[in-house]
């Protein structure tokens, strides 16, 4: 692309400029000027519960820092990444593998899976958490009717992050398939058919030739769903509301309990810059999905 | 490309994508059956998978005082409206990053964009809702309709420049060799090659437009209250109500299924034209 | 965490002051309340007054909204005024109620909020106060409640509310499985523990159920705590959560669990109430406002066999109060057409029409009293006894976060994860800490 032949510079800057000018009004209405006050907001110890506040510096940063509540919530929140991935991922891309095969039926099978992309992650939220009790759920009902015993699913610390992991991963996967799906489409076709001639058989032809190929979108992949999990909220305030005890409090979670049920929102905007800053790594990331 | 599986790898697949579907399914159908179901019904243990007594009373209570298609018309209006800022101003947003890899603003844009992207909404929500009230802007349909559309512009922005980088530069240059105007170029060479990527971005972006819900709850009332916001409210202070929650919510699906799937074929083409290309 | 005392300190310092002055202009307000008579109080009420003729009220979705909405053309006819509601989900409502406040830009004219959230609005003023209101109000009738009720809506000695629900707790219990097991309705904890034994252990049923969620499980914990003698704070403000008392409070709870359905272990107020509804649980402990859900036959199996009594004794016989306020915003630029709407609806004349529209009834004397209402719905003549031995929960303006605290201590203590005395002390230093001492 570098090889392009350069329109004359003047008109190419003023067309850049004039092309990304909606984008960056967006951006600083909605973004960028709520992220600057919230950044002024974090200096200070204002709260709903008070009208005044005054200056604090670092304060709440030192008080977050500090607590075991955020650090518990950090720990929530990776371990739910790592998990949501390892499920994510492996099975999105067998499904994607599946539905590029074209069997017959292919059409009704790919768009059942895209359901759960529909609906409203308040209805998915109450929905699971109505599945998923142990004493009148679905779920355990029926694993009783086959002998099985039943799973304390919101109730047990452990099965809590499960859950949560489960239900993100059922609205979540068709998102996955779809681009893994689109990678395999859009494979160049010679190093396949070179493999084809070399007697290569079907599980050798993945392993060696497609997998490495679509290295790119699992990257891609990998950076969409760690950030929507750091950002998982609505799903995991309706299913848990980040229990049993703090099991399922992830950093946003920790973040709305802050703003929105204690009412400090100089302490929750604190929090939100911390998440933000700590989101700048994934900015590498990006550049390499996006070289 | 792998037509000619043997017999075996067919079964397994056809196992693979039955288990799939099923568990894809499986839910949907469950809020379907809620939705046609009395509480008591609902919380009948052992459940059962079909059947019972089934009752059209909390679609009756949905329709009943209006606000559902109230509601329903405001999420698409925001919607389709949302879509097409984010669409319209992300792709010329892209263009501009595609055909310029090196302009002075592409670093912090591309940081804004990644910034947007990974921020959870909470972050900017009160101070948001604090600027839309100083402004006098509270509860109005077109202040959603930016809102969802910024936070939505870096998915737009990331899946339109993977669809036009894939556009030769080639075919621009010889256009522009032959006269033509930077605009007439958008317009009939750049457009008609980008149309299944946009048909992508553009469901991507509705999708998740009509089911936002943080935003409508933190900055309108009434006028601005979707249908996430709506569904939400059968939360109530002393039951939950199931049964006309899921009916609320089979019906918010219909709309949206409808355009999905009409274009399913374009999500996929489009996407592995462009989002996943290297 | 030293860093929040400050604030904290400033509030209490500010609170005292308010609490003085507020204490004299009530005072006042009730000597002229004793005195002066006439209904409908013109513009010149302390709070500033001003009419209009569209209004808006915030509600909180629930059977009280409901009824509200049934009995609001009524009410509009009389006062002229067109009310429009707006609500939002209970857990993000009083958030918006306060984000409007603070914009000041008279949005809402009426609200419905939750009884803690009382001391947040009220220790910043951004409530009307309602006095002023009452002292001439005969339609409303403020005598027509007793003194704890009266109470309920006070802060610092003024009224900032009225009281739109009066919601103790109570005990629910299935009359047929007490029947059959020759059961006794319990007047004390451990008769109450002894039942749900005996209940669990015949495998009729699960023995009972209350609210653990973390959520909410502070508010029966309290109720706990109360019984066996403890409080949150003592007399001088020091938070007391590390006591024999506290130990007591978790123990016993932790033995109701064991004879609960296995999902009360997250179960809230809601779903406590579905569980005893839905399937077989002996007994319930929980607020009186959930009856409308409980004697509907569309959300509950068993209407005819289940009956209410007042709460067991422990050391104390302090039985919880809660129940919705609603009051007028101080930005509200209608309060006086604000007040017309609410001394319509929540007047005395309307009390009956209003259970009957389905709302949790409201603790008048005039309807705890009513014969025909009270042989209706039995459980409005537990209201009456409930409300003289009625505590409210503490008026704390960080309240939700100390719920929160305790809320997930408890949790942690009842699982297993922390031991009891871990968890009391490490709930009473994180208490502390919020409250600034």
């Amino acid at each position: 692309m570098s090889s392009q032949q350069e329109p004359p510079p003047g008109q190419v800057r003023r067309y850049t400029a004039a092309y990304l000018s909606p984008g960056w009004l967006l951006l600083l209405g909605v973004v960028i000027l709520p992220l600057l006050l919230g950044l002024w907001i974090s200096f200070r110890n204002g709260s709903l519960l008070t009208p005044t506040s005054e200056f604090v510096g670092l304060e709440n940063y030192r008080d977050l820092l500090t607590s075991s509540a955020f650090w518990d919530s950090v720990k929530v929140t990776l371990i739910i990444s790592i998990l949501s991935l390892a499920i994510q991922l492996p099975l999105g891309l067998l499904l994607a593998i599946v539905v590029n095969r074209e069997l017959r039926g292919t059409r009704f099978f790919r768009s059942s899976l895209l359901m759960p992309l529909l609906l409203t992650p308040v209805a998915v939220g109450l929905m699971w958490r109505l599945m998923m009790n142990v004493d009148n759920g679905v779920i355990d009902g029926t694993l009783e009717m086959f002998g099985l015993p039943a799973i304390d699913w919101l109730g047990d610390r452990t099965m809590a992050v499960v859950s949560v992991v489960i239900v993100d991963s059922w609205q979540n996967i068709a998102f996955v398939m779809l681009l893994m799906l689109a990678g395999l489409q859009a494979l160049p076709v010679s190093p396949l058919e070179a493999a084809q001639v070399d007697g290569a058989n079907t599980f050798q032809k993945y392993r060696h030739v497609i997998l490495p190929l679509l290295a790119p979108v699992a990257l891609v992949v990998v950076m969409i769903r760690i950030i929507e999990s750091v950002k998982l909220f609505d799903i995991i305030y309706i299913l848990t509301g980040g229990g049993p005890g703090t099991a399922t409090q992830n950093l946003s979670l920790l973040d709305y309990r802050l703003g929105f049920t204690f009412l400090e929102t100089s302490r929750a905007a604190a929090l939100g810059v911390i998440i933000t800053l700590l989101m700048f790594p994934l900015y590498r990331l990006w550049k390499k999905a996006n070289p | 490309m792998t037509h000619n599986g043997t017999r075996l790898g067919r079964i397994a697949a056809y196992a693979i994508l039955g288990i799939a579907t099923l568990a894809a399914l499986f839910p949907i159908y469950w809020t379907l059956l809620t939705s046609l179901r009395t509480r008591v019904a609902i919380f009948e243990t052992p459940p059962r998978l079909f059947g019972g007594e089934l009752t059209l009373d909390n679609y009756r209570t949905v329709f009943a005082d209006g606000q559902f298609q109230a509601s329903l018309i405001i999420t698409i209006v925001v919607t389709v409206l949302a879509t097409l800022i984010a669409v319209v101003s992300g792709s010329f947003a892209a263009y501009a990053i595609a055909r310029r890899p090196r302009f002075r603003t592409r670093r912090p844009f591309e940081g804004m964009m990644i910034l947007v992207r990974a921020m959870p909404g909470i972050v900017i929500a009160v101070p948001l809702f604090q600027i839309v009230v100083g402004l006098g802007l509270y509860d109005q349909p077109i202040v959603l309709a930016i809102t969802y559309a910024a936070i939505n512009l870096p998915f737009a922005v990331w899946l339109m420049v993977g669809f036009i980088s894939g556009i030769p530069v080639e075919l621009e240059e010889s256009a522009r060799v032959d006269g033509a105007s930077q605009f007439r170029i958008l317009r009939s060479i750049i457009l008609p090659l980008v149309a299944p990527g946009l048909a992508a971005t553009t469901i991507f972006v509705a999708l998740l437009c009509w089911n936002e819900f943080l935003m409508p709850l933190i900055l309108a009332d009434q006028a601005g209250k979707t249908l996430p916001v709506y569904i939400a409210g059968f939360v109530t202070s002393r039951t939950i109500e199931y049964g006309a929650m899921a009916a609320a919510a089979s019906l918010a699906i219909i709309p949206i299924a409808i355009v999905t799937l009409l274009v399913q074929r374009q999500l996929v083409r489009g996407l592995s034209l462009g989002a996943v290309k290297d | 965490m030293q860093s929040q005392s400050n604030p904290a300190k400033r509030r209490r310092h500010r609170r005292t002051a308010v609490a003085a002055i507020a204490g004299a202009s009530a005072m006042s307000l009730l000597l002229g309340a004793c005195s002066s008579s006439s209904s409908a109080p013109s513009g010149d009420a302390a709070s500033g007054g001003g009419t209009a003729s569209e209004i808006t009220a915030f509600l909180i979705p629930s059977p009280t909204e409901e009824a509200i909405k049934k009995s609001l053309p009524d009410c509009e006819a009389k006062t002229g005024v067109k009310v429009t509601i707006v609500d939002a989900p209970y857990s993000d409502a009083h958030q918006k109620m306060l984000l409007s406040f603070q914009a000041k830009q008279g949005a809402y004219d009426i609200v419905q909020y939750d009884n803690p959230y009382l001391a947040p609005f009220a220790s910043q003023n951004a409530l009307a106060e309602l006095d002023s209101y009452l002292g001439k109000s005969t339609a409303y009738d403020i005598g027509d409640f007793v003194q704890p009720l009266q109470d309920y809506s006070k802060y610092d000695g003024v009224t900032y509310g009225l009281n739109l629900s009066t919601e103790p707790f109570l005990l629910w219990y299935r009359t047929d499985i007490y029947d059959q097991l020759g059961l006794k309705v319990p007047t004390t904890w451990d008769e109450y523990l002894a039942n749900a034994q005996t209940i669990q252990e015949s495998g009729l049923a699960d023995g009972q159920v209350i609210a653990n969620a973390s959520s909410v499980n502070s508010w029966w914990w309290l109720q706990l705590l109360w019984s066996f003698g403890g409080d949150l704070q003592d007399a001088s403000g020091n938070v007391t959560l590390d006591t024999p008392e506290a130990q007591k409070a978790t123990e016993f709870m932790k033995s109701l669990l064991a004879v609960s359905p296995q999902s009360a272990t997250t179960a809230t107020g809601d779903d406590a109430t579905t569980l005893f509804t839905t399937q077989d649980v002996g007994q319930m402990i929980n607020y009186s406002g959930y009856y409308p859900v409980i004697t509907d036959p569309a959300q509950s199996k068993f209407v005819d066999k289940i009956a209410t009594a007042s709460i067991p004794k422990g050391d104390t016989d302090i039985t919880q109060l809660t129940g919705w306020n609603i009051g007028i915003p101080a930005d509200s630029k209608a309060k006086d057409s604000a007040w017309a709407v609410l001394e319509c609806l929540l007047g005395k004349d309307n009390a009956v029409k209003f259970i009957e529209n389905g709302a949790a009834a409201i603790g008048r004397t005039s309807v705890v009293t009513d014969p025909d209402l009270t042989a209706k719905y039995p459980y409005i003549a537990l209201l009456g006894p409930a409300s003289e031995t009625g505590r409210r929960l503490p008026a704390l303006v960080q309240w939700a976060e100390v719920s929160n605290q305790i809320g997930v201590h408890v949790q942690d203590m009842l699982t297993g994860k922390t031991s009891v005395q871990d968890g009391l002390s490490s709930m009473q230093s994180e208490v502390s800490a919020t409250l600034g001492n």
